[in-house]
């Protein structure tokens, strides 16, 4: 049944970016359509995100059973099912997916359940229905990433390792980012035997190498295997197990696994988008690319999210989304995302704001380091959490905080503090004066801060 | 068409069973009513019949082994039908492959805080630190158990059902298995004596005149009657003055019951049964003495039926075959009195009348009774008034 509607703005993806664009855009009383090909919540909700953090959650409450067990408060560790975590991790999915359906259909945005195809700047055909609109917003996300490796019909992706039926009792990870890793915890946690393989000298460069060496000392510690410079060659396969070739330190090696995951990062999802038609540009990653306003270059179509490149992150993908509308149908405004808080959900986990020691550096930006250690924390010593350091950047002379780097328990809560005072461009006086609740793990973030300045009181001398 | 045979309900204080032997072979033809295994109780044996008919495809528990009442113990059916019924588990049997342990078994776990020595962690069997600690003060290798027994997480009982076994193997004793009956019969002792608070009180009854009447009456009686006989019924008639010794006691009140049913002690090959007669009151001796040969010869037999061994109210111990002087019975519970009989000997009593002492024939009887029901004079007055009931048996016909 042909249907032609006329709409304000036309979003094609309902994941974070679209759909957040969508409400926005809705509330300032605009006619709104989006176009899903999958499923609402996009990648974050159904694929990522979501279903890893409920993993995740999971092999936490397991380590801490183990722990506990250990010591002997428990005499027996018992028993769990793999299968019923699956279970109850998709029924959390489906809510959510649920949740954003009821969101947009409160909003009175429509929604077209199809793979759309953006013809020009101001049509999109989708499921026999022809949209035409002023304004369209790309949001279209990102897919796995599979590199040209032999055998590489023999791995599986993200995707597939978050649905797994039956544990693996072992599995290799291609690719130490923060997927692989991820991952690799929860896993791990679960019984199943990994190793994980990083080409790059050293796990996430981007974040600092302090805190992520000792993740890494930690991950072994708990008996997950990482060899970085590990140049992969192959997949191969005999009867029912897999195996992976690799080259490190000038030796070629052989492991031997019932699951190949393949997680060597994720790209720009341009089907449907016939850029040279649109008359848009992509770089050499794929990634569209956009203005400061997240126009393309066809006026009026615009671009956010993961098909953009940038972060990467879904809560980057909601900024750029709000400011995209902003531009739209407001006034071009800048908006800034430097201050993106960034997490990486190993056990424990590790978050960030700010930039690293190594790009201060390479800036020639003059700073102090104050840093404490949970072990020092009555909260954490309460909680069995004593794994974990905070680090935080003060720029010299303004005695502004440039950055905050925390690993251990709880990093992802504790770093929307630090974010909130990155952005107020706090400085450690300011911060000095602001009283945090005893006993908490925000103390170690609030003594690190003192630390900077040589003020911490509770740092033995 | 699969038919599962399953273990009836037959125990009188158990579910579980004995299998005594099996009267067919796996593809043996089955008719319905055809005798499949014969089974111990905690009391006697019985036959366990087939209701299919069809060939026995799988015999589920062996000659010696025991199974709870409801177990599936056999199918019957056609050729092929148990292929199809594995087929079926196979698929559902994965369900046992859901749980898995928190605790990894296999590999070397290193914990965050290591507490346990290093030899503890990479053993590949589990132990809890109940068993660890008693295998350590019995000074077993608990990993001898996890070879023997291929479990893989070790228990307290485990180590301590190992520790009696190579107890066992060293010569110093024979372990003998525990029987339904004998585990019924210990239960039942170990609670009376520990519930009841009783005591003992004995007379010496001249046997004379009884004797006789006995002889007497066999030499009549098509139905050999007995002392038991007799003195079931002495003893009812003595309860008509004395009827607290015919009750039990419970917290909301006394129970007196309104008949007579005596137990009296059977002893059987490797145990004791007590099969009951009902309303001795109301039977004539004939009868009585009928129904206890029956019982007895059930009971010797290992089919004595557990409703002939339900109900007594007051029970009467013979060891008179023995020459026992006399002993102290354990009150059976419910009941609140007990009767022991020693044998008849010859004794010397004073006579008044001779002035001097005459040979009679006495019998030790002691009555054991539940103080918290018949107080000593109470007990002593029954027993008084059974002593005369037996010496002056013609006082049983007022």
């Amino acid at each position: 049944m042909d249907k032609t509607e006329k709409y304000d703005l036309i979003i094609i993806g309902g994941g974070p970016a679209g759909y957040i664009g969508a409400v926005s855009a809705a509330k300032k009383g605009k006619k709104v359509a989006v176009c899903e090909s999958s499923k609402l919540g996009g990648t974050c909700l159904n694929v990522g995100c979501i279903p890893t953090k409920f993993l995740l959650d999971k092999a936490n409450l397991i380590e801490k059973i183990k722990a506990n067990t250990i010591n002997g408060i428990f005499k027996d560790a018992g028993l769990f099912s793999f299968k019923k975590i699956q279970q109850e991790k998709s029924m959390v999915v489906a809510k959510l997916n649920r949740g954003v359906g009821s969101l947009l259909r409160s909003h009175g945005i429509a929604v077209y359940q199809g793979f759309a195809s953006v013809s020009s700047p101001h049509q999109v055909t989708v499921g026999g229905n022809t949209l035409t609109s002023d304004r369209i917003l790309l949001a279209t996300g990102s897919e796995v990433l599979i590199p040209d490796i032999p055998g590489k019909e023999l791995s599986i992706d993200s995707t597939d390792a978050l649905n797994l039926e039956k544990l693996p009792v072992s599995m290799v990870v291609i690719g130490g980012g923060v997927i692989g890793l991820e991952l690799a915890s929860a896993y791990n946690s679960f019984g199943t035997q990994v190793t994980v393989l990083e080409m790059l000298p050293s796990l996430l460069p981007g974040e600092d190498s302090e805190l992520i060496g000792k993740m890494r000392k930690i991950l072994a510690r708990k008996g997950i295997e990482i060899i970085t410079s590990a140049k992969v060659e192959s997949i191969g396969k005999e009867g029912n197990s897999k195996h992976v070739i690799f080259s490190h330190d000038d030796e070629t090696k052989e492991i031997t696994a019932e699951q190949i995951l393949m997680a060597v990062g994720r790209k720009a999802q341009l089907k449907g988008i016939d850029t040279n038609k649109l008359g848009i540009q992509t770089d050499i990653k794929g990634n569209i690319i956009v203005d400061e306003f997240f126009q393309t270059g066809a006026e009026n179509l615009y671009a956010v999210g993961d098909v953009i490149g940038g972060w990467q992150l879904a809560h980057s993908a909601y900024t750029e989304a709000e400011a995209a509308i902003t531009n739209m149908f407001i006034g071009k405004e800048l908006v800034s995302l430097s201050t993106m808080p960034r997490c990486i959900y190993t056990i424990p986990p590790y978050a960030a704001v700010g930039e690293t020691e190594a790009q201060l550096k390479d800036k020639g930006v003059i700073y102090s380091v104050g840093r404490f250690s949970y072990a020092l924390n009555g909260m954490a010593l309460a909680e069995g959490v004593t794994d974990g350091e905070i680090k935080v950047l003060v720029e010299t002379g303004s005695n502004r905080i440039l950055a905050v780097q925390i690993f251990g328990e709880l990093a992802h809560e504790l770093i929307a503090t630090a974010t909130m005072a990155l952005s107020q461009k706090l400085t450690v006086e300011k911060w000095e004066q602001i009283i945090t609740a005893h006993p908490s793990l925000s103390e170690v973030l609030h003594e690190a801060v003192l630390d900077a300045n040589g003020a911490s009181s509770h740092k033995p001398a | 068409m699969l038919h599962k045979i399953a273990m009836p309900a037959a125990g009188k204080n158990t579910d579980e069973l004995l299998v005594l032997s099996w009267n067919k072979e796996e593809g043996d033809l089955v008719e319905r009513g055809d005798v499949l295994i014969e089974i111990e109780t905690d009391k006697a044996t019985m036959d366990v019949e087939s209701f299919a008919k069809g060939i026995l495809l799988k015999k589920l528990v062996e000659e010696g082994e025991t199974a709870t009442t409801g177990d599936i113990i056999a199918y019957i059916g056609e050729e092929g039908d148990l292929e199809q019924l594995e087929a079926e588990t196979e698929v559902s049997s994965d369900e046992d492959d859901e749980y898995i342990p928190i605790m990894p078994v296999e590999r070397t776990m290193v914990p965050i805080e290591p507490r346990q020595n290093q030899e503890d962690i990479s053993l590949s069997y589990k132990a809890s630190p109940a068993a660890k600690k008693l295998a350590r003060d019995l000074q077993i290798d608990i990993s001898q158990i996890a070879s023997t027994n291929g479990i893989s997480l070790i228990k307290y009982d485990d180590v301590a059902t190992y520790s009696d076994h190579i107890a066992a193997r060293d010569n110093d004793f024979e372990l003998l298995p525990l029987s339904s009956m004998r585990k019924v019969i210990a239960d039942r002792m170990l609670a009376s004596v520990t519930t009841i608070p009783s005591f003992t009180a004995e007379v010496e009854v001249h046997m004379e005149t009884l004797m006789t009447v006995r002889d007497n009456l066999n030499l009549e009686s098509e139905v050999k009657i007995s002392f038991n006989d007799l003195l079931s019924v002495c003893v009812t008639k003595a309860i008509e003055k004395y009827p607290l010794i015919n009750s039990s006691y419970t917290d909301d009140g006394i129970k007196k019951f309104n008949s007579t049913h005596v137990g009296f002690a059977v002893s059987v090959e490797n145990g004791l049964v007590v099969p009951v007669i009902k309303n001795i009151e109301k039977k004539r001796l004939r009868e009585i003495a009928l129904e206890n040969r029956e019982n007895i010869s059930r009971a010797r037999d290992g089919k004595l039926s557990s409703d002939k061994m339900e109900g007594g109210t007051v029970t009467i111990s013979n060891l008179g075959m023995f020459p026992i002087q006399r002993f102290d019975a354990i009150i059976n519970p419910p009941e609140s009195c007990i009767l022991a009989l020693g044998t008849i000997s010859k004794k010397p009593v004073w006579d008044e009348a001779a002035n001097s002492f005459v040979p009679v024939s006495i019998m030790s009887m002691t009555g054991t009774f539940d103080h918290r029901v018949i107080d000593g004079a109470y007990g002593a007055g029954f027993l008084k008034a059974l002593k005369d009931l037996i010496e002056n048996p013609f006082r049983l016909l007022l």
